[in-house]
């Protein structure tokens, strides 16, 4: 019974797991893009893209990326370099003295840009990043996508030191470059 | 009619059956599936790289997404005890070791839904800055969940949770290595 029902049945077996798999393997492709997209959505909220928000120290009420670290303070810049005319500036003049890495992510969630604040100079940072079609200057960090997010992680090393930390790291900012 | 009706089943089972394997295989894989165990501690080479596969991006995206490279950032995550047992908030842990070799590192508990964990203390980390070290310095310890002993505390919530270790600057010698570095050793106390 069991074999005359798969002989017969077997092109609709094997076309079951054929979708299976493609559906798989799509959604697995595609599952990064689609958390991206939301994320940035999330992030970028009523201040909009291309311009740096800076958020509160996370807590169990932040729910816009998974696994905050509660001793970091974080910056983000939610991108789009087609409506920044191609090249996007992100600068700070003053960061605090402690760890902080300015770090930037395409549309896929690679990382594909960081810098910390041991290879800067003196608290400051100013990079450009140019869209993948866009005419780049030298020294421009080239963007695999045109949307993305530049994240600036700062470290509340010293609870004391909590509100001239947070203060500095507000001087972290983004906007289309000239 | 007939075939129609078989071929519609045949793509709700497909498509079903598609998802059910992106579920298990991405969505309740451990967080941060990482493919480079220390003990109970997990990470992965690849994490915040574009050279990690389609899989492993995707896992990221779910459970680390913006986690940076392992040059400036390495994320371990832990779900179980040194023994294996899964970490469970009606049990009481002790986390204890030395400094892991990095400019600075934290220990923070996530629920299991990647979140930090709702309690009104806000006992959600230590840090190499933060944590109650032995009064000659040498190690430290945490416990995890509450203690009637005083000790310093993180919070577990109410079922599994998981703990995230970063060391940001790590030495280069656990970029290099990250399966052999000395990690603080999880031990299970006590379960109600």
């Amino acid at each position: 019974m069991h074999m005359r029902w798969l002989a017969r049945n077997w092109p609709y077996i094997a076309m079951t797991l054929a979708i299976a798999a493609a559906v798989h393997v799509a959604s697995v492709v595609y599952l990064p893009d689609l958390i991206m997209m939301r994320t940035m959505a999330k992030l970028a909220g009523a201040g909009g893209v291309n311009t740096m928000q800076h958020g509160a120290r996370a807590t169990q009420a932040s729910r816009a990326v998974v696994r905050p670290s509660p001793d970091l303070l974080y910056s983000t810049c939610v991108y789009d370099l087609d409506k920044a005319g191609g090249r996007l500036r992100v600068h700070a003049d003053g960061m605090p003295r402690t760890y902080w890495s300015v770090s930037a992510f395409d549309a896929r969630t690679d990382n594909f840009y960081v810098l910390d604040d041991r290879h800067a100079q003196g608290g400051a940072f100013d990079v450009t990043l140019a869209g993948p079609q866009a005419a780049a200057h030298a020294g421009d960090i080239r963007s695999p996508t045109a949307r993305g997010i530049v994240l600036v992680r700062t470290l509340i090393e010293n609870e004391a030191r909590l509100a001239a930390v947070d203060a500095a790291r507000r001087g972290a900012q983004c906007e289309p470059a000239k | 009619m007939r075939v129609v009706m078989k071929l519609l089943v045949t793509a709700v089972c497909g498509i079903a059956l598609g998802l059910f394997a992106t579920w298990v295989l991405v969505v309740r894989a451990a967080p941060m599936g990482g493919d480079v165990r220390d003990g109970p501690w997990r990470t992965s080479l690849a994490t915040g790289s574009a050279q990690g596969g389609a899989w492993l991006r995707a896992s990221v995206a779910l459970h680390g997404l913006l986690a940076l490279n392992r040059s400036e950032t390495i994320y371990y995550t832990a779900t179980t005890d040194r023994l294996g047992g899964k970490l469970d908030a009606h049990c009481l842990y002790r986390v204890v070791g030395r400094d892991p070799p990095a400019r600075w590192w934290s220990i923070t508990a996530y629920g299991p839904d990647d979140f930090l964990i709702p309690n009104p203390q806000h006992l959600y980390s230590v840090s190499k800055t933060s944590v109650d070290r032995h009064p000659d310095g040498s190690g430290f310890l945490v416990t995890l969940g509450h203690d009637d002993i005083h000790s310093q505390e993180i919070a577990t919530g109410k079922g599994a949770f998981s703990l995230t270790l970063r060391l940001y600057n790590p030495d280069a010698a656990v970029a290099a290595d990250p399966a052999h570095v000395k990690l603080p050793s999880i031990v299970r106390v006590r379960c109600t």
